[in-house]
């Protein structure tokens, strides 16, 4: 009994302190997920913790493992003191449109960046990009949204559209295996740079993710 | 149907010009005759039926000289060899096809597509100059004779003596099921989850929940991607030159050029040594420069030469693993203590999306990836060891590898080969094929009488690219291979070297055709070894007997169904009708039905049957008098051998039916079952397969 007692009082000191360490940090200026871009919320209540003295906000426990593999690389996604950034544009530059988290695992322990590629509804959005009516599709958050998952695509699809729209695949290939796209039942589709991507299964994502470059070559002159 | 007696008839009409065809061929002069300065080396091959007990229990197997595998066939480049091929069977014609050697087409050994067929009692002498050293092989083409034991080396020395290896020795793998492999096909097209279990890979929900894998095996139900498989058939044995364990002998310090050959019908194998990794310099017979793989994969019909030192004391195993695990055969290398080999891990058997991810890694790999613990062939290691000639223009064709696997259909661009035309390739033109893998599957494709080279978009240095007669495709991946079609005219195949496979329909025939295009009048043959199959089932339980059985021939089925309810006055349905497979998705059926439950009545009926996303089965039909009926059909697997199948349907007279019944698979043969449905009420019982 006494040792329960003091494993919760050292327990509770614990806390104290680290509510201590943490109100005396930096504050978090961004409204959205540092690793994935996501709006914070979205995902239910977000991660918080602090980092070398900077509070740090997560859309969920996923990213944490991204973050504490290269905390430097997200890190510089915050603002210079006095900087603070405008909430529709990505923190993130330029890459994928696509990023996000909190969805199945993947084996590796890291994100299982396909299952954040819309599928299902493949063909009305094929359509729509195809017309040049789907805004929403070049932006991270409807790229995010589960064909269920309805808040979320909502959430996106009402974001103002500022980019141009995605240009259609030109292929009927996957473009990392060269596979018939539809030889895998459900394609995966997502949106890298303003041009629409299409792979035949999920560990193609991953693949395309490494090296861009290299894949978006074989849609040079099409 | 009709398109069908069309092409037989059609087909028959053929015979008459393919006859003189080979007439013409057989009475032309042959490599003897052609180059009389050359040696000529006589070989005689017995093909007869014997019981033997490769797998411990006594089986009717094929024999060649007396024994399986036959005998290896020792010849020096140059040579010409004259080799007789007896048929001794009572009842079934033969043939031996000459594994990745460059003959005149006549004698290439594909009954019917290239050479006469040898009719029991009958024989055929071949002749061919032997233009190539290295390691090869021979086998039936024909049925399943080559699982049953019609297979054996060929070994040919260079014109001048290179010495690598102090002797050689011949390690030819195989694969052995004490079943009639014509039993074992019937069971692969009935779809039967036996040969799964027993290997312990079929997949289920429970598993994949254990596995923490549920979504994934959802994901992949959902998308009508069945469960991966690295091979289809549940084997007694894997032997090495027909036996389960082999002995090499060599003197301690001395080098051994082990010649492995992969004979397996449908395995591929991972080899390991204990003494290191393999030291390759040769594969599919052609000379490469000597590299190490620590672990190899060979895929059937592949041959590679690999270098093993004998250690200083002590027996080294040399282990060959079937790559789906379930079994292995070893060669030790010296004799005293033993030193095993590290064998590979065990497939993860819901991990296909991390298997493709590795595929996809060692296919395109990253700079610096090391080797994969289950590697794929080491293609992208090998290079010729002398540069060869490389056409400065080609013409692109695509040949995609198809497959249903629920169906146990398989095929080249979704075609039947009966439906399919030859490709076309005038003589002296270059061809690059691009073999697209579609299927979750392997497949080691093979092309009959040429060398092709495999082509890589980043190869520096194509007059190195290896040559081979073999190629394995990964699952979901691309080979690209380009040849010249110098080899002489006439009808060669390229198919699927997994028998099961070839034998539904995953093979194609490329016809070259003089320069200009003209070829002979007879149609190029498609060597489809398809046959009829009959299969069924039937439950008996205290509620109901119900079952069905069919015969299938291709895309067409004939099914006889019925069920029956056992209590006094329960009513019974029992249809008769045809089904035409579209693609696996749909079909169309049309029929009879005599129908004595509520509201049913007899009359014709037609309509489809349409799979769902989750392999739910939608049908649709209409009867004669009224009656339109959907239904709904699920089959749950629950446990590797629990499975439960549910069935929802309504008509527009018949009004609604339900049932659902749980099956527990006994044996091959024979499952528990119990269930309910509404027109029968609760029964339990037994479900035969025959």
């Amino acid at each position: 009994m006494k040792n329960t007692m003091l494993v919760i009082l050292l327990a509770a000191l614990a806390s104290i302190t680290a509510v201590a360490v943490e109100s005396a940090a930096k504050p978090y200026p961004l409204d959205k997920c540092i690793v994935s871009d996501e709006k914070l919320g979205v995902e239910g209540k977000p991660v918080v913790f602090v980092h070398e003295g900077q509070e740090i906000k997560l859309c969920c426990q996923d990213c944490r493992k991204d973050f504490d593999a290269n905390p430097a690389k997200y890190l510089a996604k915050l603002p210079k003191a006095g900087n603070a950034p405008k909430s529709d544009e990505p923190a993130k530059p330029k890459g994928m449109a696509m990023k996000s988290c909190c969805m199945a695992d993947a084996k590796d322990g890291g994100h299982d960046h396909a299952a954040m590629v819309a599928k299902g509804d493949d063909k009305a959005k094929e359509a729509k990009q195809t017309d040049g009516h789907d805004h929403a599709a070049a932006k991270p958050g409807a790229e995010a949204a589960k064909p269920h998952d309805h808040e979320h695509a909502d959430a996106a699809k009402t974001e103002p559209a500022k980019d141009a729209p995605a240009k259609p695949y030109p292929l009927k290939t996957c473009i990392v295996s060269d596979n018939d796209l539809d030889s895998m039942g459900e394609q995966a589709s997502f949106v890298y740079q303003g041009q629409t991507i299409k792979v035949c299964c999920k560990p193609c994502v991953a693949k395309f993710e490494k090296n861009p470059a290299k894949y978006l070559k074989k849609l040079e002159g099409k | 149907m009709v398109a069908s007696v069309a092409i037989a008839s059609y087909a028959q009409a053929c015979e008459i010009c393919r006859k003189a065809y080979f007439d013409a061929m057989e009475t032309a002069p042959k490599a003897s005759a052609l180059h009389p300065e050359a040696r000529v080396v006589e070989y005689r091959l017995t093909i007869a039926e014997q019981t033997l007990s490769p797998a411990d229990r006594k089986v009717q197997a094929l024999t060649i000289n007396g024994g399986t595998p036959g005998p290896v066939l020792r010849l020096r480049e140059g040579d010409v060899a004259r080799i007789t091929v007896v048929n001794g069977l009572a009842d079934d014609s033969t043939s031996i096809h000459w594994h990745g050697l460059l003959v005149p087409n006549i004698e290439d050994g594909v009954p019917v597509v290239t050479t006469p067929v040898i009719g029991p009692g009958q024989s055929r002498t071949f002749e061919f100059l032997v233009r190539q050293h290295g390691t090869y092989w021979y086998h039936s083409h024909t049925g399943h004779q080559e699982q049953r034991g019609v297979y054996g080396a060929i070994v040919i020395e260079p014109k001048t003596e290179t010495k690598a290896a102090e002797h050689d020795e011949v390690v030819i793998l195989s694969d052995w099921t004490d079943e009639d492999p014509r039993d074992v096909q019937r069971s692969l097209l009935r779809g039967s989850d036996w040969y799964s279990f027993r290997k312990g890979t079929s997949q289920s929900l429970l598993g994949a929940y254990q596995a923490g894998k549920l979504g994934e095996y959802l994901d992949r139900e959902k998308a009508l991607v069945p469960p991966m498989d690295l091979s289809d058939v549940a084997y007694d044995a894997f032997l090495m030159n027909g036996r389960r364990r082999r002995e090499l002998p060599g003197k301690p310090g001395e080098t051994v050029r082990v010649r492995l050959i992969n004979a397996g019908a449908a395995s591929y194998f991972y080899l390991d040594a204990a003494t290191g990794p393999l030291r390759i310099v040769a594969a599919d017979g052609q000379d490469v420069k000597p590299f190490d793989q620590k672990r190899l994969l060979i895929g059937p019909a592949e041959t590679y030469d690999v270098l093993v030192t004998v250690p200083a004391q002590g027996a080294w195993e040399l282990r060959s693993t079937a790559q789906d695990g379930s079994g292995s055969v070893s060669a030790w290398v010296g004799s005293g203590e033993r030193h095993e080999a590290t064998p590979p891990p065990a497939p993860d058997r819901y991990g296909m999306a991390a298997y493709l991810t590795s595929i996809l890694d060692q296919i395109d790999p990253e700079p610096g990836a090391k080797e994969q613990e289950r590697p794929i062939s080491p293609y992208a290691k090998m290079r010729a060891a002398q540069p060869h000639p490389v056409a400065s223009s080609h013409r692109e064709l695509t040949l995609k590898l198809t497959g249903d696997m629920i169906r146990y259909e398989w095929s080249f661009d979704g075609l039947d080969p009966r439906e399919a035309e030859a490709i076309k390739v005038k003589e002296g033109e270059t061809i690059r094929v691009r073999l697209v893998n579609n299927t979750m599957m392997h497949h080691p494709i093979h092309f009959h009488g040429h060398f092709f080279r495999l082509v890589d978009a980043n190869d520096k240095d194509p007059a190195t690219s290896p040559l081979k007669h073999t190629v394995d495709v990964p699952p979901m991946s691309v080979r690209t291979i380009e040849f010249t079609a110098n080899e002489g005219q006439g009808d060669w195949l390229i198919h699927c070297h997994l028998l099961y496979h070839h034998i539904t329909g995953m093979v194609r025939t490329i016809r070259v055709t003089s320069a200009e295009g003209a070829e002979p009048p007879h149609a190029a043959a498609t060597h489809s070894m398809a046959t009829t199959y009959a299969w069924g089932q039937a439950a008996f339980t205290s509620a109901s007997a119900t079952g069905y059985a069919t015969v299938q021939s291709g895309h067409d089925n004939l099914y006889v169904r019925w069920q029956e309810g056992m209590r006094h006055g329960d009513g019974h349905e029992r249809e008769l009708s045809y089904a035409r497979y579209i693609d696996m998705r749909l079909s169309l059926i049309a029929g009879y039905r005599f129908d004595t439950t509520d509201g049913g009545r007899d009359g014709p009926f037609a309509g489809v049957s349409y799979r769902l996303p989750y392999f739910v089965d939608l049908g649709l039909t209409h009867q004669a008098g009224g009656e339109t009926r959907f239904s709904l059909f699920k089959n749950l697997q629950i446990t590797d051998r629990l499975s439960l199948d549910l069935y929802y349907q309504y008509g527009r007279l018949t009004h609604a039916y339900t049932s659902a019944d749980l099956r527990y698979l006994l044996s091959k043969d024979l499952s528990i079952t119990a269930g309910y449905s509404s027109d029968f009420g609760a029964g339990a019982g037994i479900l035969i397969r025959f």
